[in-house]
């Protein structure tokens, strides 16, 4: 019987179930007027975030004065690439376009590798000690030694200047461990565990083989939080890292965006310099962003797998 | 769904339970505990050392909220002065003032940041057809991505008096100078800006809703709206309520780049919260020991809240972060 | 079973054992800088503050000059404005100073870490080029005076730059097209403005004009508020002088610029202009971006008429050939001339605290040889403007040109790219003559109008001078009043400005503003405290 349930829950699991499917379902026709309710809201919002997102597009296009001044409304104004151009003659950008991708791939799997077992093992209710160390990790959200501490610590560990400070610091955050262990508490069904248990399967066995392949939403989900995390991270390569070449695109962004804004204690700086500041505000946007919006198609194809619990209730 | 049924007297890989026998030592029930989940301590040990390295190990420096600065010292080798700090900010004349925005600012956007994600994951769960809810799903995230610097710039842009999209039905003074219209300028550009960010995991949790219950209450003759709120509302309520507890605990903050790019002399009586506040001290008075004792007394507070948010959460609905 | 769960407990006990080891062994991590190059010459460490790094320090033509005058090798960081700023508080707590620091480090810094910055005072004989410098310029000394001992080290970029830091302009060009005189007093002034709101002076049959456009009201740079000098109360808005906290001096007593009687005419003016549609209603609101829109445009044709800034080339851009100083006005035409005053801010835009040596060096001779070779006088030069000859020529007596050429390089208009530019730790002295020194010329040039009102000042009584620097404990007190105060009083005085109601609200505001809470005048005490130790020296 054991071997079964493993066997449905793997199959459940290659099964590409349909989504919220409406199959033979008659619509009533109060059913229309909240599909209209539906659509509307649904518009009204996709309109309300698409305007501000167009701006941003236009507005890395147009020129700064333009911009500034509320000319740019629908469309750009006085095209120039003068933002684009900025980033792109500098030589480091590349540089930094592949740390930001080796620090973000590592740092993501390093991430899942210890957030995801913690997870699971907190989510065991039988598991007497998880209270006390959900509260410790609680804790941490909130109670923190602040920078010099923290800058004194990685000092000795000599991580200082090294891509393992963009990697290792923040290989577990306490809300990804909570958000993670919520899932496996609710959507893994108890009744699983109970049958890999007269399996004879250990907790390993199970974590594994059944609960990782059921699971692909979340590790979905604590992957992209993590990936997100760490390709936007900027602080940690502006306060620990002074070598350049160490650094990851953000701050090569932010590098060439301060460059090109005034940069004399005294007042000294071409006002042209300024300008080209100004739009490169929105290029920048576009340039450190555009990467992820690859990342939706694999989340979507990681939601549609979910869990099906009657395959095991019955 | 999920039912929490664990029973003792099921066999556990690595050895068999007897439930009855005499209470034994603290020892032996220490092997007997490691012997029967020493699996489960691997899983979390990597955790748990990270979390001790990197942010218990540094935690030390919280005691500078107490002591006197003296560089000389080291860090914290100054002299014990208390509560000093603390005193001394309850005592600023500022204190009521900036307490008042931040509790006005954070509530505001922690309530709407709160309902607005979950209202979205329940409409984008309508849309049939899959390309159309990738397409929905992609534009309401990417907002996430913007800057704060240059959401500041856009506000200031569109509310700009006169020349605005939005700004020119609202007058001559924009309502970016306008105290009374900060907050909400302040929360509806954050629900803006994360909503559809924040309801990715309420579709993770949607996802994982049981087809076969939507056939079920089809089968019953359930509405869409019925739907709606017997099948996936239970489905996503414990995300939710674990998110609303971990929001309780930001019921102080107000992070600090947003609000302080949007400061000007005009709504400054209405924009100084803690963290500006903290941030000015800082930098024109080079203050730790008094910057720590304010960041302090905000993150007790913030754990308060927790702490009683996970209580009652526990006693209503038997949900709870510890 | 029962032996795999055995091993698996060992298996556990023996992992956390490994973690709890690898800490250790992970701290004893530690930076360890060589003091001595392979070929036996010492390594000087040098971390400089600066933004642009196109072309490197170690790269430049100078550092190798440097590293013959010292018979060493220099090893150069570089570090934004940004990132220094978020590490300075660490990096000091951490003991981590470079040998040499660039424009890292100031007063307030000294007072918290006595320790970590050397006392030049003791290694005057090695530093000749120092000693003349403070030799010719006083000032320079003063600034950095503790008693006797000097723990930072001044710069001083020349003659180029003794100007006031804050200038207005206003549109020749528009004055010229619609007939009008240069105004001398605010009254004028509000005439001319009305004029250039009706009278289309650009020209270009659009009401588009900006009679007068001003920034955010504060003590900074650039600051409105320099309309107080018309009144005859001297401002000094740069840097980190008494006047940038709000303070000033009159008749041996200090006083408070938001308690002036001067300061309610002046908000009441902009009040006024204002709610004539004379300043743009979204003054206090619109970010830096919007401001430059407008005073610029497309470079073609103005849209500001009058304005406050730096140099009208930074301020108008391509339409800078329009504007012309205005020179410093009357409060109104009764007023006797020589009560006009102007900001007082040479000094703060002449000189700089740059230089700081750790104590703990280990190459002191070196260090002492390169900072001597500093302030010689090529040297400064080539700090600041660039390496002779590749951008700099070197004319004789004590004439250099910069080739603008390639030292103006991706569109800015200094040299900020291939030199340290206001990074530098030197002395200019004044037998030194710039030629195309772009950004003094035509600061300088703005300058011209307002010489006069700067003779005016009496620097003696009417300005609390820079170089006073009050203790830590002061500086603590003054900063958490500062920030209540500013918070307060701030808001009141735009909200004056943008609603009206100066002349109503100007008791209350007085009231509250001097209530005991708010600390204006423990403020008051303690800068009073300060200058007169200052004047009575």
């Amino acid at each position: 019987m054991s071997n079964a349930t493993v066997a449905v829950a793997a199959k459940v699991n290659k099964d590409d179930i349909p989504f919220n499917p409406k199959v033979h379902y008659k619509k009533k026709p109060s059913d229309w007027v909240i599909d209209i309710i539906i659509w509307l809201l649904l518009a009204f919002v996709v309109i309300a975030v698409l305007y501000p997102l167009w701006f941003v597009i236009i507005s890395s296009f147009s020129s700064p004065n333009a911009v500034a001044s509320g000319d740019v409304t629908f469309l750009p104004k006085d095209i120039t690439l003068a933002g684009y151009e900025a980033v792109f003659k500098n030589d480091q950008i590349w540089n930094g376009y592949l740390n930001t991708i080796i620090y973000t791939v590592l740092g993501t799997i390093v991430n899942l590798v210890v957030t995801i077992p913690c997870a699971f093992a907190l989510s065991r209710a039988e598991f007497k000690a998880r209270r006390v160390i959900m509260f410790l990790f609680t804790v941490t959200m909130f109670f923190s030694g602040g920078l010099v501490p923290t800058y004194l610590l990685y000092q000795q560990l000599d991580i200082l200047n090294t891509p393992l400070v963009f990697i290792l610091p923040g290989a577990i955050s306490a809300y990804n461990v909570i958000v993670a262990r919520t899932f496996f508490e609710t959507s893994i069904p108890e009744e699983l565990h109970d049958a890999a248990q007269i399996d004879g399967m250990s907790y390993f066995g199970y974590f594994f083989r059944i609960v990782i392949p059921l699971s692909s939403a979340i590790i979905a989900v604590i992957g992209l939080y993590c990936f997100v995390a760490h390709w936007n991270d900027y602080m940690t390569g502006l306060i620990y890292v002074t070598d350049t070449n160490k650094w990851p695109l953000q701050n090569v962004l932010q590098q060439i965006l301060i460059v090109n804004a005034s940069s004399s204690q005294s007042a000294a700086s071409a006002s042209d310099q300024q300008q080209i500041a100004d739009q490169l505000k929105f290029a920048i946007i576009i340039i450190s962003t555009l990467p992820l919006l690859v990342l939706y198609p694999f989340l979507q194809k990681y939601f549609n797998k979910g869990v099906m619990l009657g395959a095991v209730k019955g | 769904m999920a039912t929490h049924m664990q029973s003792a007297s099921v066999a556990v890989p690595g050895g068999s339970v007897s439930s009855n026998r005499p209470k034994p030592g603290f020892m032996s029930r220490l092997a007997y505990h490691l012997q029967r989940y020493w699996q489960l301590w691997i899983l979390v040990a990597p955790g748990l050392i990270f979390m001790f390295l990197f942010a218990y190990v540094p935690m030390w420096g919280i005691q500078l909220a107490f002591r006197e600065f003296e560089p000389s010292k080291g860090l914290t080798g100054g002299d014990w002065v208390g509560f000093k700090y603390f005193i001394q900010f309850f005592q600023s004349p500022l204190f009521g003032q900036i307490m008042w925005n931040t509790v006005r600012i954070s509530l505001w956007t922690l309530v709407m940041g709160f309902i607005f994600p979950i209202i979205l994951a329940l409409l984008i769960n309508q849309i049939g057809s899959k390309k159309v809810k990738g397409f929905v799903q992609t534009v309401t995230y990417m907002p996430h991505f913007i800057s704060v610097v240059v959401i500041v710039s856009m506000l200031n842009i569109f509310l700009s008096p006169g020349s605005g999209i939005i700004g020119r039905f609202f007058g001559d003074t924009s309502l970016m100078g306008n105290s009374g219209a900060i907050t909400a300028v302040y929360w509806i550009s954050e629900v803006w800006q994360h909503c559809g960010w924040n309801c990715i995991i309420y579709l993770a949790a949607l996802s994982g809703v049981d087809t076969s219950l939507y056939e079920a209450a089809k089968m019953d003759g359930a509405s869409r709206l019925q739907l709606i709120r017997y099948v996936d509302l239970p489905a996503i309520m414990p995300t939710c309520t674990i998110l609303l507890i971990m929001q309780m605990g930001s019921v102080l903050n107000v992070g600090f780049d947003k609000i302080y790019l949007m400061q000007n002399t005009l709504n400054q009586t209405a924009t100084e919260v803690i963290s500006t506040y903290t941030y000015k001290i800082g930098i024109l008075g080079g203050q730790f020991e008094y910057s720590t004792a304010i960041g302090l007394f905000n993150t007790v507070i913030n754990f308060l809240f927790l702490m009683i948010a996970n209580g009652i959460s526990k006693k209503v609905n038997d949900a709870s972060i510890f | 079973m029962r032996h795999s769960s055995l091993r698996g407990v060992k298996l556990a006990v023996a992992a956390v054992a490994a973690a709890a080891m690898m800490m250790p062994l992970a701290a004893c991590g530690g930076d360890d800088h060589p003091a001595t190059a392979d070929d036996g010459k010492p390594i000087v460490y040098i971390t400089v503050r600066r933004n642009v790094t196109d072309v490197h320090v170690k790269d430049m033509p100078f550092t190798q000059e440097l590293e013959a005058a010292c018979d060493c090798h220099i090893e150069w960081e570089e570090i934004t404005d940004n990132a220094w700023g978020q590490q300075k508080s660490a990096k000091m707590v951490a003991g981590d100073f470079p040998d040499v620091g660039l424009s890292l480090f100031d007063l307030n810094d000294v007072s918290q870490y006595p320790d970590s910055f050397l006392d030049f005072s003791e290694y005057m004989d090695q530093l000749p080029n120092v000693k003349k410098f403070f030799e010719d310029r006083p000032t320079a000394e003063k600034m950095v005076n503790d008693d006797g001992h000097y723990y930072l080290l001044p710069s001083d970029r020349g003659k180029g730059y003794r100007v006031s830091a804050t200038h207005m302009f206003i549109n020749q060009t528009w004055l010229d097209n619609l007939g009008l005189e240069m105004p001398t007093t605010w009254d004028e002034l509000e005439q001319v403005l009305i004029a250039f709101k009706n009278e289309d002076p650009n020209g270009n049959g659009e009401a588009d004009e900006i009679p007068m456009n001003i920034r955010d009201l504060g003590f900074g740079l650039w600051s409105p508020l320099v309309l107080l000098n018309s009144t005859g109360i001297v401002t000094n808005f740069m840097g980190n002088s008494a006047s940038t906290q709000g303070y000033y001096v009159e008749d041996g007593e200090v006083k408070s610029y938001y308690a002036a009687d001067e300061m309610k005419d002046v908000i009441a003016f902009y009040s006024k202009l204002m709610s004539e549609g004379l300043i743009p209603k979204d003054t206090f609101t619109r970010d830096d971006s919007q401001y430059a829109s407008q005073t610029q445009n497309d470079g073609k044709t103005a849209l500001t008429g009058v304005s406050i800034g730096w140099s009208s080339a930074n301020e108008y851009g391509d339409l800078v050939d329009q504007y012309v100083t205005l020179p410093p006005l009357k409060q109104s035409a009764d007023m006797p001339d020589e009560d006009v005053k102007w900001d007082y801010s040479m000094d703060a835009t002449e000189f700089a605290y740059v230089l700081s040596v750790n104590p703990d060096a280990v190459n002191m001779d070196a260090v002492m040889k390169v900072i001597n070779a500093m302030y010689g006088e090529k040297l400064s030069v080539e700090g600041y403007f660039g390496s002779i000859p590749d951008y700099v020529s070197d004319d004789g007596n004590g004439q250099y040109t910069i080739d603008t050429e390639k030292a103006y390089v991706n569109g800015r208009k200094d040299t900020a790219v291939i030199a340290l530019q206001d990074r530098f730790a030197g002395y200019i002295p004044d037998s030194v003559t710039m030629i195309n020194d772009t950004n003094a010329d035509e600061v300088t040039a703005s300058d011209e109008a307002c010489r006069d009102a700067l003779a005016n000042v009496d620097a003696e009584k009417e300005v609390i001078p820079i170089w006073i620097h009050p203790t830590q404990e002061d500086n603590e007190t003054l900063a958490n009043n500062r920030t209540a105060i500013d918070n307060f009083a701030m808001n009141q005085l735009s909200t004056f400005v943008q609603n009206g109601g100066v002349e109503e609200g100007w008791d209350n505001y007085l009231q509250q503003l001097t209530a005991e809470s708010l600390g204006l005048q423990e403020n008051i005490d303690i800068w009073q405290k300060y200058y007169d130790e200052a004047v009575g020296q």
